[in-house]
């Protein structure tokens, strides 16, 4: 692999072309780690490599990967148990907008992931922490110019899907969007970060928000059985962007956005990562109940929540931020709620069949 | 590079029993080569003598106070083959000289008066003792990976060689953001050049000075070369090296050649790091005056000696 580097300052006329990959056509410039503590924004140095000299995979592959499908569970999961809720009126399956509504949240989510990856290497991030995103950029198999393309065609996408969808129940539906406008701000503004309102607002936008409106745009129709599905995935949701974020407390800066969590010190951090979890534990089951899931399901809660307890188990040992034992945390932060996702998944759909 | 002498017998006050003799065991074995990096900037950027000797001694004091705090922490009984101060005259003493070392840095640079020089070796001192902090809870733990070493390495160890970098233009006032975001990342990773380096004599890998051996390991703690060299091991194998307690003990664990190639491995990855070291060495140019670009060529020969530990 070649060695030659460049370094560019922002006021360079060829800075944005290098950052987005459009200066070659037979070249690729990947970004080069810094191993600083704190991110710089004025200057990057690049690695130049030619094309022909990386590994690049087919399209699809790389589209699988940008659609960052360990994500996946986070807008999925509590869409499609939101869906699977209303086992009363999926009798009513066939009608279209139910599956558009789905497939216009998958793209959506997909067009949020590739602009999020377009802008944290725009701004920085990738190149302090290289384990962020989906590394599709800083391995040379795409530009950030192609992955914002590609956003923005999921992005139409979504919309193409959301439409016919959105039709089914239009105003309080608007009002849905509206409130996942203003959580959205509060998130990346940080705004009331202090007081736990970005916590509450990725608890609504990951949460109720998402499972009423699926419930909204599928059956024209919302019960509070949506929203308290909602609020148990909201609030793991919130837990696995805290243990992500317990993960990175040490380089916690280049973070997009803060929970109350990053406010806290290392020691009260933990605990409150461990109380949570321990509290999730008992919140799943407790909403299962109050849905009615089959009693079979509940027997296999030691299953669903096996990721959750070994995360637990890492964030408790951890001696710093800087522990090996947080390693790969997130990662299997994300994993407790696929099977959490998974669970409610199963026992809903046996309830409905 | 010609020795310096860091500090004479009227730089800390005669009357505190132990305290001279205390710095003249810890001064007189170091090979100050932090002090001789700085003489090596003043001479490229024509610093005045005062200058010069004020940066070397700043440099010196930090380190050796950061030295006899370390000592204490680890409980290493040696320091520079010597016993360390902690041993010799008391732990409490050896806490109260590295704080009056850091003392004297602000003494000192106070009465040179250049704010911005204060300002940010206060900061180096907060960076140096968040990397004391941060490393200290990565004790006994055997799973710790490269890249968080790196960051701690980045604090501790970088940072003063960050300062020797930086220092030199504050002094002179030159305070152009973009020279000193460079002399920055210059300064990281030549710290962790070194700190690999030095890390690779644990293991008796270009150990010309003769350090004891293993000496990281048997403190519970998995330096930058037994991170690498662990990466890929088994929890069993982990257990084992934890156990060694000499070199042969880990080649035999490890298997000789496999041994000898991850030490080719380290050395290849760290010719990456050189790389982008000298890529920005070279861009130092643009803001240098003709007179001061022999500094570029002392700068590039430093990871030879730094990480190859090649004499010069």
């Amino acid at each position: 692999m070649s060695r030659d580097f460049i370094t560019l300052t922002r006021d360079d006329p060829d800075f944005d072309k290098y950052l987005r990959g459009t200066f070659s056509r037979t070249e690729r410039a990947l970004p080069v780690e810094t191993y600083h503590a704190q991110t710089y924004r004025e200057r990057v140095t690049f690695r130049i490599v030619p094309r022909d000299q990386l590994d690049v995979p087919h399209w699809t592959v790389i589209y699988f990967w940008s659609c960052r499908p360990e994500l996946w569970a986070l807008t999925l999961g509590p869409a499609v148990a939101g869906w699977l809720a209303h086992r009363h009126s999926l009798g009513a399956w066939d009608r279209w907008p139910s599956w558009f509504a789905l497939i216009g949240i998958f793209f959506l989510q997909t067009a949020g992931f590739l602009y999020n990856d377009v802008q944290d290497h725009l701004r920085g991030a990738d190149r302090l922490n290289r384990r962020r995103g989906s590394q599709v950029i800083q391995k040379g198999w795409s530009s950030a110019a192609e992955m914002e393309r590609w956003s923005y065609v999921n992005l139409a996408l979504a919309i193409s899907f959301g439409v016919p969808a959105f039709l089914n129940a239009p105003l309080p539906l608007a009002g849905v969007c509206a409130g996942a406008a203003l959580s959205l701000v509060i998130i990346l503004r940080g705004i009331g970060t202090r007081y736990g309102l970005c916590d509450l607002a990725l608890i609504a936008l990951f949460g109720p928000l998402l499972t009423t409106g699926v419930a909204l745009a599928s059956f024209g129709q919302t019960s509070w059985p949506d929203v308290a599905l909602g609020i148990t995935f909201g609030a793991t949701a919130l837990w696995v962007f805290q243990v992500r974020q317990f993960e990175n407390l040490f380089r916690s800066k280049p973070e997009t956005f803060r929970t109350f969590l990053g406010r806290l010190t290392f020691d009260r951090a933990r605990w409150v990562v461990v109380v949570e979890g321990f509290l999730l534990l008992a919140v799943h089951p407790g909403v299962g109940a109050f849905l009615r899931v089959p009693l079979f399901f509940l027997a296999l809660l030691p299953f669903a929540s096996l990721a959750s307890i070994l995360v637990l188990n890492r964030v408790y040992k951890a001696a710093s931020p800087l522990s090996s034992a947080l390693v790969g945390s997130s990662r299997l932060g994300l994993l407790s709620h696929v099977s959490w996702s998974l669970w409610w998944g199963a026992a809903l759909g046996v309830a409905w069949l | 590079m010609k020795d310096l002498k860091i500090f004479n017998e009227d730089d800390f006050p005669k009357y505190l029993p132990k305290l001279n003799s205390l710095y003249d065991d810890l001064f007189s074995s170091g090979k100050g080569f932090r002090s001789k990096l700085i003489h090596m900037m003043g001479r490229n950027l024509t610093l005045d003598r005062r200058q010069e000797h004020l940066l070397a001694q700043t440099i010196e004091f930090i380190h050796n106070a950061s030295l006899l705090h370390d000592d204490l922490i680890d409980r290493s009984p040696l320091r520079r083959s010597k016993t360390a101060a902690w041993l010799k005259y008391s732990p409490e003493y050896a806490v109260l000289a590295g704080d009056y070392l850091l003392a004297r840095v602000m003494v000192n640079l106070s009465r040179y008066g250049n704010l911005r020089l204060i300002q940010y070796t206060a900061e180096i001192i907060s960076d140096l003792l968040e990397g004391e902090w941060i490393q200290d809870s990565l004790v006994r733990d055997w799973n710790v990976r490269l890249t968080q070493l790196d960051q701690v390495h980045d604090l501790k160890t970088a940072s003063l060689f960050k300062w020797c970098f930086r220092a030199p233009f504050i002094a002179q006032e030159n305070y152009d953001e973009q020279l000193h975001q460079c002399l920055e990342e210059m300064g990281t990773l030549l710290g962790l050049l070194f700190q690999r380096g030095d890390d690779l004599l644990d293991f008796d890998i270009r150990n010309d000075e003769g350090k004891a051996l293993l000496g990281d390991l048997k403190s519970g703690y998995l330096n930058s070369f037994a991170a690498f060299l662990a990466r890929d091991f088994t929890e069993a194998q982990k257990q084992s090296l934890r156990q060694c307690q000499t070199l042969d003990e880990v080649k035999e664990l490890v298997g000789l050649d496999a041994f000898n190639r991850a030490g080719s491995d380290f050395d290849a990855l760290n010719e990456q790091v050189i790389a982008l070291y000298e890529h920005k060495a070279r861009s130092l140019e643009s803001w240098l005056d003709a007179k001061e670009r022999g500094l570029i060529q002392d700068l590039l020969g430093l990871p030879s000696v730094l990480y190859f530990r090649r004499a010069k």
